[in-house]
């Protein structure tokens, strides 16, 4: 058992690596294009919401980069899923493998250029002169964080198998997502929109993560409790719901 | 020191049945509509139907049939890359599938990150490869193109390559049941080939459990004890070789 795990675990590392590279292929620009997009998604919101909308949360430029990049990894490694055992149909039907190779350094990979977008955030703190001895603790909010989108990227590759065009409903729904997750905006507190937020996963993600860091102090202990514990939860259906279907993957493919 | 025959493989009362919906009936849309109308459709495609045999080791087994006769869905199955449907497999020993498609060749890597990659996803450590990296570029000839990336390859480069690295990986592990899928015509020059059809050879005639699919009578006459005949589903006939492919060319 536990050497399968470390089995698993090696070889998705390997995958991820290799991906990973592949993906910024060839030029040493390949971790700038890649950084690019959320760089980009940054600037334009802080013009629009910084800026223009004149807000009063403190740090708005962390604020905002925490945000946009913790979804980002959500959004990115949830769509990839969505295809990774499509993708990964000429090995899965050819070897015997443990499938969750796939999903697990699919997950990885987007790991490496959070990590890095992370360093941007960091670099900003420097530079905006904040406290950076409070940064050491996103780790500790990014490991239930991926243990959550590992879950859910287990629930999507195996309905990937069963609903061909469960892709493009997927992106359709992390954008909507998108809108109603504070990312560049604050939720007064006594609205509607609030009470609905406390159902969405990611606002409390992302939540968690800014008042460590920008606040240095720890949301309400019963929304962080049961944050680290939903997350464990959605990582084992995921995991059961995976482990359900992998044997017939290979046969619907 | 004389082997001991085993039963490696024992398949009994083996079915296999794939529900055949067409890709248009797997959209979002139309599964909820499905859902909600309790409307059902399938048809049932029979790879396989009751099938019973064995094969011990240090016996070759022909497998020979039309196309869609469930051949490579036999050896899947037998693999575990399949489930039965119904009836049992038993396997004794480590079991390694063939196929002669170029399996995840990344036409971007070059040559020496491939052999790593696909070295690693047939099971190996990084050590491992390490050790038998120079025994794979050797064997494929291919040593001045090591650093190179595969998208320039030519075709039988590729294929030199894929085998290599499958030949080489796969000896390693010492498979005690080694399921053969279409290899053994895999492209490559003479040279290659001749090489290749040896360290093939080698890997069947060295006390595993073989089953071995192949259209090419001549290779299966070759290395076979047995042969099966598979049609629809069914061993049509199960026998020396030489009378199951009499038997081939007539149908």
């Amino acid at each position: 058992m536990k050497h399968k795990l470390q089995n698993i675990l090696g070889l998705s590392f390997q995958l991820a690596k290799t991906n990973f590279k592949l993906r910024n292929e060839g030029s040493y620009l390949g971790i700038f294009w890649y950084l690019l997009e959320p760089i980009v998604s940054f600037a334009v919101l802080l013009i629009v919401g910084g800026i223009l909308a004149q807000n009063s949360i403190p740090y708005y430029p962390i604020y905002l980069f925490i945000g946009l990049i913790m979804f980002n990894f959500f959004t990115a490694t949830t769509n990839y899923s969505a295809e990774t055992i499509l993708r990964n149909g000429s090995f899965l039907k050819s070897i015997k493998i443990n499938s969750e190779v796939f999903v697990i350094s699919g997950v990885m990979q987007f790991l490496f250029s959070h990590s890095f977008e992370f360093l941007l955030v960091i670099a900003l703190g420097i530079f905006l002169k904040m406290n950076i001895l409070w940064f050491i603790f996103y780790p500790i909010v990014l490991f239930f964080f991926a243990l959550f989108i590992i879950g859910v990227s287990f629930m999507l590759s195996v309905f990937s198998v069963y609903v061909v065009d469960l892709k493009n409903v997927w992106a359709v729904l992390t954008r909507l997502l998108w809108f109603v997750t504070p990312i560049f905006y604050i939720i007064p507190t006594n609205s509607f929109v609030h009470t609905a937020s406390m159902l969405n996963p990611m606002y409390h993600f992302i939540n968690i993560a800014r008042d460590l860091i920008i606040f240095h102090r720890i949301v309400e202990i019963r929304t962080f409790v049961l944050a680290l514990v939903s997350s464990v939860l959605v990582f084992a259906i995921g995991l059961y719901v995976f482990e359900k279907n992998k044997s017939k993957l290979a046969e619907r493919l | 020191m004389t082997k001991e025959i085993i039963k490696r493989i024992e398949v009994k009362n083996l079915s296999k049945r794939f529900s055949a919906d067409c890709k248009s009936q797997l959209g979002a849309l139309s599964i909820f509509i499905n859902f909600i109308t309790f409307k059902k459709e399938k048809k049932e495609i029979i790879v396989a139907d009751n099938i019973s045999f064995d094969v011990h080791s240090g016996e070759v087994l022909g497998v020979i049939g039309k196309n869609g006769s469930g051949k490579s869905s036999l050896l899947r199955l037998i693999a575990e890359i399949y489930r039965p449907s119904s009836g049992s497999i038993k396997t004794h020993g480590t079991v390694v599938y063939l196929t002669g498609v170029e399996q995840g060749i990344m036409p971007k890597l070059t040559m020496r990150e491939n052999i790593y990659l696909m070295g690693s996803v047939l099971g190996l450590s990084q050590r491992d490869i390490r050790k038998k990296f120079d025994d794979i570029v050797n064997f494929s000839g291919l040593r001045d193109h090591v650093d190179m990336k595969v998208y320039q390859f030519s075709t039988g480069m590729l294929s030199r390559l894929n085998f290599s690295v499958m030949i080489n990986c796969i000896s390693h592990r010492n498979p005690d049941i080694l399921l053969i899928d279409e290899v053994l015509s895999a492209g490559g020059d003479d040279d290659f080939q001749e090489k290749a059809t040896q360290k093939m050879e080698e890997l069947i005639k060295g006390g595993a459990a073989v089953m071995l699919v192949s259209h090419d009578s001549v290779v299966l006459k070759r290395y076979c004890n047995r042969a099966m005949l598979l049609e629809g589903g069914i061993i049509k006939e199960i026998g020396s070789p030489n009378d199951v492919i009499e038997k081939y060319h007539r149908s």
